[in-house]
């Protein structure tokens, strides 16, 4: 529990409820983690990331516009906009860089793209939406303390390519990240613990961050279960894809 | 996680979670609740104590339906790489 700040700011209080609510959300990593087959299961993991990071950009200009909508009347809209218009543009083209990722071990973006994406992912992404269009765009943040507050491990992201064989490149948008988000939860932190929240909105933040931590640990149980049907044995450079088509997403 | 007393206090406190009616009775008098389940409230770590008692009663709802106990023993300390990212 060493993200525990002690609970006497917004943004303290927002990590400590996401710290209650992470164990099964570690349990479905460690899952993924041991997984006999870390090559496959990480190209698995990458297909299916890819299917909320191309709704990252559109769900923060969503919320940016409906934070400008409010901003005349709405103090809290307003402290929202430059954070949410920065953090927006840079975000874009991260998408782009999975696919990149996934072409460079043998996963065809047309594959990708053209599948059905997972009713996890949608759900996940979805429950944002309506917090944004129907309560208030601060619901985002919720959501980013989630995926931001906790920065990927760049020496276990090594670990992980050195076990796989895989090569570097799979790695490359994970890797950015591990140094992008760390400057990127302290600014959400910051912004936080600046904005006007009444105990509604930090409920409101609440809620959307422990729905996150239950729908990302839906999206990656469901990698889980799909490794696990399937039985699959993938090596760098060969078909990546499942016996029935799949990838991940 | 330190002493075997904070561990059985984090225990009873998911114990007590988990459980809708005695979240409830939580929501509304912590300290209390805690007694009357025999779990003793001074033994939980402060920032868990300071979080629980600042959540809501749909927020504590959220965290009892997840699924798994606050207690796993090393599911808090996991630097894992498989993150979400935006």
């Amino acid at each position: 529990m060493a993200t525990w700040l002690g609970a006497t700011s917004s943004s303290a209080l927002l990590r400590g409820k996401i710290a209650l609510a992470l164990p099964p959300l570690v349990a479905a990593q460690r899952r993924l983690d041991q997984h006999p087959d870390p090559a496959a299961a990480w190209i698995a993991f990458l297909g299916t990331l890819y299917g909320s990071v191309r709704a990252s950009v559109p769900l923060l200009e969503t919320a940016l516009d409906r934070a400008r909508d409010l901003s005349t009347a709405d103090p809290l809209a307003a402290g929202l906009v430059d954070y949410l218009r920065h953090h927006a543009e840079e975000e874009r083209g991260h998408d782009e860089w999975l696919l990149q990722d996934l072409r460079s071990v043998g996963v065809a973006s047309t594959e990708l793209l053209s599948r059905p994406p997972s009713g996890a992912v949608a759900a996940l992404i979805g429950a944002q939406y309506y917090w944004v269009l129907h309560y208030h765009p601060v619901c985002v943040l919720g959501y980013l303390m989630v995926i931001e507050g906790d920065p990927p491990n760049r020496q276990q992201l090594l670990d992980l390519q050195g076990r796989s064989g895989l090569p570097a490149s799979a790695f490359r948008t994970m890797l950015e990240h591990a140094d992008l988000d760390i400057d990127h939860a302290s600014e959400l932190a910051d912004l936080l613990d600046r904005l006007p929240l009444s105990p509604s909105h930090n409920e409101a933040l609440g809620l959307s961050a422990i729905s996150t931590v239950a729908g990302l640990t839906r999206v990656l149980n469901e990698v889980g279960d799909r490794l696990a049907e399937v039985g699959i044995r993938v090596s760098p450079g060969l078909d990546c894809s499942l016996p029935d088509g799949r990838i991940g997403s | 996680m330190g002493n075997g007393s904070d561990v059985d206090a984090v225990a009873k406190l998911d114990e007590i979670i988990r459980n809708r009616g005695t979240r409830q009775n939580f929501h509304k008098h912590p300290k209390r609740t805690m007694q009357d389940e025999g779990g003793d409230p001074n033994a939980v770590p402060r920032e868990v104590w300071d979080t629980v008692t600042h959540m809501s009663s749909a927020e504590l709802d959220a965290i009892g339906e997840l699924g798994v106990a606050l207690d796993h023993s090393g599911l808090l300390d996991g630097h894992l790489a498989w993150r979400h990212v935006v």
